[in-house]
């Protein structure tokens, strides 16, 4: 059974983006990822069971999620891509699946202002806690006046 | 000689006479103590010199003649230092600990016979004395790491506790095995017993001298086994809160004791002081035969700089260990193994004589 | 008495510019080469300085060795002021002298260490090669070789923190307004 027919057989809308080195990047839905990456997790063909990293994109229209997998099986990776608003934007977080989604979910938070719904701790990861806005956003303004000694 | 110099003082200065048999003693430890310092000294030197040298580097050569005043260099600035001592810190604790911790490792000094009959106690039980003195240093480490109320520090004397207990019980059934050979639990008569090197117990007892040497390492805190200070997990361990003088006795007392244990074990295992060959040159000469004490010194100064390179040899190649192998090695190796060289000991002894 | 205490100067000078420990501090590429210093090739053993002590307290030297950034920033004026009198700093690098290459628009890097801590040696680069730590190392222990003991006061003066730490929640830094920069030594 191919890869494709088998997410066909799990009612699952995907279309095939660009090959990447080594793995196949597929778009799929964004209410769709949770229920996509627990039968890729569990299938015993393609056993996806590593998620390599959580990275956001602003796309200016939209954000853009990726999550890679991996399969320590079969030793192939895969990409997942999803899409969300620019205004309030929300995924379903990967926690419940992997726990490695923690801390790149919190990151993908951090600096990108993606809200990850069920997940156990989302606050802020590299940027000090208190921090105003969401600096990898194209329309991101320093506008915290205590930040005054980044000017040179 | 110098007793009898005392002696004279006192009645001199008409003192009570029978303060001379203390001010003996005190005395003899002064002497040691200034041993203490000369070696350790010598030692940091010796350490940074030869993990230089296994590491294919120059090492310290700037300072006085190729590099040779480094530590005393070392030692003035961390006299000068700083003292800080943590606000939520016990203050009393946190100033006794060092003093706890560098104590009993005079007292072993006092116990290793330098040369015939030159220790500072020679007691029929020495040994173990010895092994009963060193182990009260870990009392100074947990009290340190208690006392400056962090938790790197608490989690370094934890560890070292548990590293302390488990590593003590091979290393004293391993000591038990030269006891079992020579008949005695003194040191000088340990020595004594062999006086050449085909009477050395490391002959008989090369597991011995094994356990005795990996215990050794473990009680020193020492690499492979120095997770107490394991510097990528625990910040420093127990030390991490100590600055200037007080961090200075505890680098002192950990290389005094390095120097006491190598000592212990060529008492143990090497014939101490005794000459390899059986008979000391100055033996021989007429005006010398007086001072062969000079020679005896040097036998054991030389087979413990041996055993010390050994020691710092082993530090530049080992990485360290996990705490759970740590512990299992002991128990589950190093224990039974030491019962078994018990065993064969005893059977040697036995049907040899 | 100025006689004892030019003698005194010049063993504490001696001893301590010659036994300089460095804190094993290293926030990004920079720690690379610091790493390397130490190693055979170049080997910072023989200037004293190999004995690089993990906590603060037994440090005298901290070399800022990579880009501090605003999260980092407290850590580092912690671990400064852990460390106990006397104690220097080398800002190794061009992301600690000015901020480098994040000198324009970067976010979230401060623009040198100098806004935060007093410096003694800056040492620019991106990295700086082995040798000019070395060099740096050098230049300190020239620095310290000059001051006396009578000049402690306006030693400590010169070496405070030139932030407020945070209150609160808030895990930003401020510049601190009240604190007179007093520029001190050569
Ligand atoms: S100065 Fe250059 S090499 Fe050093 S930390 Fe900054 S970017 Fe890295």
């Amino acid at each position: 059974m191919s890869f494709y027919e088998f997410l066909n057989n799990h009612g699952i809308d995907y279309s095939q983006e660009q090959e990447a080195s080594g793995g196949v990047v597929l778009s799929i839905k964004k209410e769709d990822l949770l229920a996509c990456c627990e039968i890729l997790k569990t299938d015993r063909l393609f056993n996806y069971d590593m998620l390599l990293s959580v990275t956001g994109m602003d796309c200016r229209t939209h954000f853009e999620i990726l999550y890679d997998l991996y399969s320590t099986r079969s030793h192939s990776r895969l990409s997942l891509k999803i899409k969300t608003d620019r205004v309030n934007p929300n995924v379903e977080s990967l926690y419940s699946l992997y726990s490695s989604a923690d801390w790149h979910e919190r990151e993908c938070f951090d600096l990108l202002g993606i809200e990850f719904v069920n997940h156990p701790n989302l606050e802020r990861i590299l940027l000090p806690k208190d921090w105003i806005g969401h600096p990898l956003r194209k329309d991101y303004n320093q506008e915290d006046e205590r930040l005054c000694w980044n000017k040179r | 000689m110098i007793k009898a110099l005392i002696a004279k003082l006192f009645s001199y200065f008409s003192l009570p006479h029978i303060l001379v048999g203390f001010v003996w003693v005190v005395f003899k430890f002064a002497v040691i103590a200034a041993i203490m310092v000369v070696v350790v000294l010598m030692l940091v030197l010796m350490e940074r010199r030869v993990l230089a040298v296994l590491t294919i580097r120059k090492g310290p050569n700037r300072v006085g003649p190729n590099g040779l005043l480094q530590t005393i260099a070392d030692a003035i600035k961390l006299l000068f230092k700083e003292d800080i001592v943590p606000t939520g810190a016990d203050r009393v604790l946190f100033t006794l600990a060092p003093v706890l911790f560098f104590a009993p490792v005079l007292v072993v000094y006092g116990l290793i016979p330098f040369a015939e009959g030159r220790a500072g106690i020679d007691s029929s039980c020495s040994l173990l004395l010895l092994l009963a003195v060193s182990s009260v240093g870990i009392l100074g480490l947990v009290s340190a790491g208690w006392a400056s109320n962090n938790k790197y520090s608490m989690l370094g004397s934890m560890r070292s506790v548990a590293q302390g207990i488990s590593y003590e019980l091979p290393l004293v059934i391993a000591a038990l095995g030269v006891v079992l050979l020579s008949g005695s639990m003194s040191l000088n008569e340990i020595v004594l017993a062999q006086k050449n090197i085909l009477d050395w117990y490391i002959l008989p007892s090369g597991i011995g001298f094994f356990i005795f040497l990996t215990c050794t390492l473990a009680e020193l805190n020492r690499c492979p086994f120095d997770l107490p200070e394991a510097e990528s997990e625990l910040v420093g361990g127990y030390n991490t809160e100590y600055s200037g003088m007080k961090f200075a006795l505890f680098f002192l007392a950990e290389y005094a004791l390095l120097f006491a244990y190598s000592a212990v074990i060529a008492t143990l295992f090497f014939g101490g002081y005794t000459s390899p060959f059986g008979v000391y040159a100055m033996g021989f000469i007429p005006y010398l035969k007086k001072i062969v004490f000079v020679e005896q010194f040097f036998w054991l100064m030389l087979k413990t700089f041996v055993i010390v390179y050994l020691i710092m040899w082993i530090r530049a190649t080992l990485p360290r260990l996990r705490a759970d192998q740590l512990m299992s090695f002991s128990w589950k190796f190093l224990l039974p193994l030491s019962f078994l060289n018990l065993i064969l000991l005893a059977l040697l002894k036995y049907y040899l004589g | 008495m100025q006689i004892i205490i030019s003698a005194l100067d010049y063993v504490y000078n001696w001893a301590r510019s010659n036994s300089v420990w460095p804190l094993t501090f290293a926030t990004s590429c920079c720690g690379i080469e610091m790493i390397c210093t130490s190693a055979s090739k170049y080997d910072i053993a023989r200037f004293g300085s190999e004995v690089f002590r993990p906590s603060p307290r037994q440090a005298d030297l901290i070399i800022t060795a990579g880009t501090i950034t605003h999260k980092m920033a407290p850590a580092l004026v912690r671990l400064y002021e852990q460390m106990p009198e006397p104690k220097y700093v080398i800002a190794m690098g061009a992301c600690t002298v000015t901020g480098g290459m994040y000198e324009n628009d970067s976010y979230s890097v401060v623009r040198g260490v100098d806004r935060l801590i007093p410096v003694d040696v800056y040492l620019p680069g991106c990295p700086p090669r082995p040798e000019a730590l070395l060099d740096a190392v050098i230049q300190l222990q020239k620095k310290m070789r000059t001051e006396t003991l009578l000049d402690r006061k306006k030693y400590i003066e010169a070496h405070k923190p030139r932030v407020k730490m945070p209150e609160g929640d808030s895990e930003l830094l401020l510049p601190c307004d009240e604190i007179e920069i007093v520029r001190w030594g050569v």
